[in-house]
């Protein structure tokens, strides 16, 4: 297997394989091919992650250093939070999410919390109000509502259920991201986009 | 224990600090990026006194400096510019030693002479130096905690001459570990821990590596034969490099109490599956002996091996007992980042390139 290499000068790093696949997906459409996408394996890594990457070779030519994770179920935490790791690392800082730090030494910083500015959630509530567009979201939307008990991560439910209907099945958002079932077009990719073309 | 170092204008390095030192450190990056010269920095500030020093390691090099008219001393220098000289600082416990070396000119004749004929003017490889003073050799001046000392070394005729302060004892020691030098003094080593009754540690030992081995001895030959079971003893050379390699390592620690080892390329010779009983006898070995490790390695496999050989020692408790530095130059400067044990963990199972 081949070593894991810094080999862009843009780089942004993600929670988790799914979101590795998303932005592949999501940088495929949309004509961005000087990303590097590096999987930090879960937003408790992010601190310790952030600290060992700018150890590693080629983090000195990097210009671009891109941070998106979730919110959860508050987006000033999780912004506060990757502020307190990019400061542990010495590594510049924007004043506030969806923007970039100054330059500092060539290199600028920004911050996107999913599913979008100042709301809670995740990748899956941003996925899933692009679906909502979907001539059989209400379908979904009824078989959860039928339901005796409620599953208790609805939003992933909901995603599950909808790649379920898709042919070819995928089984996880990633992988429908890069089958195309998310219209990466649809206004509520706006501000995703708009980063990565402020960036 | 050295603590930290300070290397300015040494070999390819014009300037590192190397802080944070552990009982075992492993250096790795790409070639050229100067670990070995760190390795070479910090054994000639162990041997701070000794002005031979830098012109064996230039030997260890294949720089032949006994057949080269003082070319060879300018090597050591930062882009062979002796007048700027070398720095190197440290910390050891808590004593601090700095060191100065700086070209050694002759000094016994004001003029010299000399006779060629009229080919020299068609060499269009001579420089100003070949008209002007030569190095003759190198000067050292060190400091221990203020108190300042002075030594040299020199050609002298076909002789070499050296000077060194008569007010001045050592109080550290350390061995390099070289390919060159290994045979030559393995057979002095192996007979001291013959004679302490040591030497089945060092057997059992082996013994991981080719179970067949059941002691060690030297002939009056001064050569190490090895009973590997077989109708007579062999000669520890037919036994493999490897065998030779880890008997030197763990020779090397065992004679060495209280001291300081340098390993430069680790893992030559070493199959991966040896590698790992290599470290985890260094992590055993270098706290009983109290040895202090410095080692360079470019393979990915001696870095695997030493992340998780750390895990299975019985001092895993000392958790800051090991470090990893990959060294790299950044513009004008060398840089050394630290890893430790966890974060070389946490790189390793991502599978991140670290050489």
């Amino acid at each position: 297997m081949n070593k894991i290499e810094i080999e862009k000068i843009k780089i942004i790093a993600v929670e988790g394989k799914d979101e590795v696949n998303f932005f592949e997906a999501f940088f495929e459409k949309n004509d961005i091919n000087d990303f590097q996408i590096i999987n930090f394996g879960g937003k408790s890594k992010f601190k310790d992650k952030i600290k060992l990457l700018t150890k590693l070779d080629g983090f000195d030519e990097v210009t671009h250093f891109g941070l998106i994770r979730d919110a959860d179920e508050n987006y000033n935490s999780a912004f506060e939070s990757l502020i307190y790791s990019l400061k542990n690392s010495y590594l510049p800082y924007p004043k506030k999410g969806h923007s970039f730090s100054e330059e500092n030494n060539n290199l600028r910083v920004g911050i996107f919390i999913m599913p979008n500015k100042n709301k809670k959630g995740a990748l899956e509530n941003l996925c899933i109000e692009i679906i909502k567009e979907d001539k059989d979201f209400n379908c979904i939307k009824k078989f959860i509502d039928c339901l005796s008990e409620k599953p208790e991560k609805i939003e992933k439910s909901i995603i599950q259920i909808f790649l379920a209907t898709k042919n070819p099945i995928v089984n996880s958002l990633g992988l429908g991201a890069k089958k195309g079932f998310f219209d990466f077009q649809n206004e509520k990719m706006k501000e995703l986009l708009d980063f990565f073309e402020c960036f | 224990m050295f603590k930290e170092i300070s290397i300015n204008r040494f070999r390819s390095i014009n300037k590192i600090d190397v802080l944070n030192l552990k009982n075992i450190n492993l250096f790795v990056g790409s070639n050229n990026c100067g670990k070995t010269s760190i390795l070479e920095a910090i054994f000639i500030i162990t041997g701070v006194s000794n002005p031979k020093i830098p012109l064996t390691l230039n030997q260890f090099r294949d720089i032949d400096y006994l057949f080269d008219k003082g070319k060879n001393h300018k090597l050591i220098f930062y882009k062979m510019d002796y007048e700027s000289g070398i720095e190197i600082k440290a910390k050891i416990r808590n004593e601090i030693r700095e060191l100065k070396i700086g070209p050694y000119y002759e000094k016994e004749n004001n003029e010299t002479t000399s006779t060629f004929d009229e080919n020299f003017f068609k060499n269009p490889y001579f420089d100003t130096l070949s008209d002007n003073k030569n190095i003759n050799g190198l000067d050292y001046n060190f400091k221990i905690d203020k108190k300042k000392y002075k030594a040299a070394i020199y050609r002298k005729g076909i002789l070499f001459e050296e000077k060194r302060p008569i007010n001045y004892r050592e109080t550290i020691i350390g061995t390099y570990v070289n390919p060159k030098s290994i045979l030559k003094l393995l057979p002095e080593k192996l007979n001291n821990l013959i004679i302490k009754k040591k030497i089945f540690g060092i057997i059992n030992i082996l013994k991981k590596i080719d179970k067949n081995i059941e002691n060690i001895s030297i002939g009056t030959d001064n050569l190490i034969y090895c009973d590997a079971g077989l109708s007579e003893l062999v000669p520890i050379n037919v036994m493999g490099d490897g065998i030779i390699r880890l008997l030197s390592i763990i020779v090397t620690i065992a004679n060495q109490r209280n001291g300081f080892i340098f390993i430069d390329e680790i893992e030559n010779g070493l199959h991966h599956k040896t590698l790992k009983i290599l470290w985890r006898t260094i992590f055993d070995m270098s706290r009983e002996y109290n040895v202090q490790i410095f080692a360079t390695t470019h393979s990915y496999e001696c870095i695997k091996a030493f992340q998780e050989s750390f895990l299975f020692n019985k001092h895993q408790e000392e958790k800051d007992d090991i470090s990893l530095y990959r060294i790299a130059k950044k513009e004008k400067e060398h840089k050394a980042y630290s890893f430790t044990n966890e974060e070389l963990e946490e790189l390793l199972i991502d599978n991140w390139e670290l050489r």
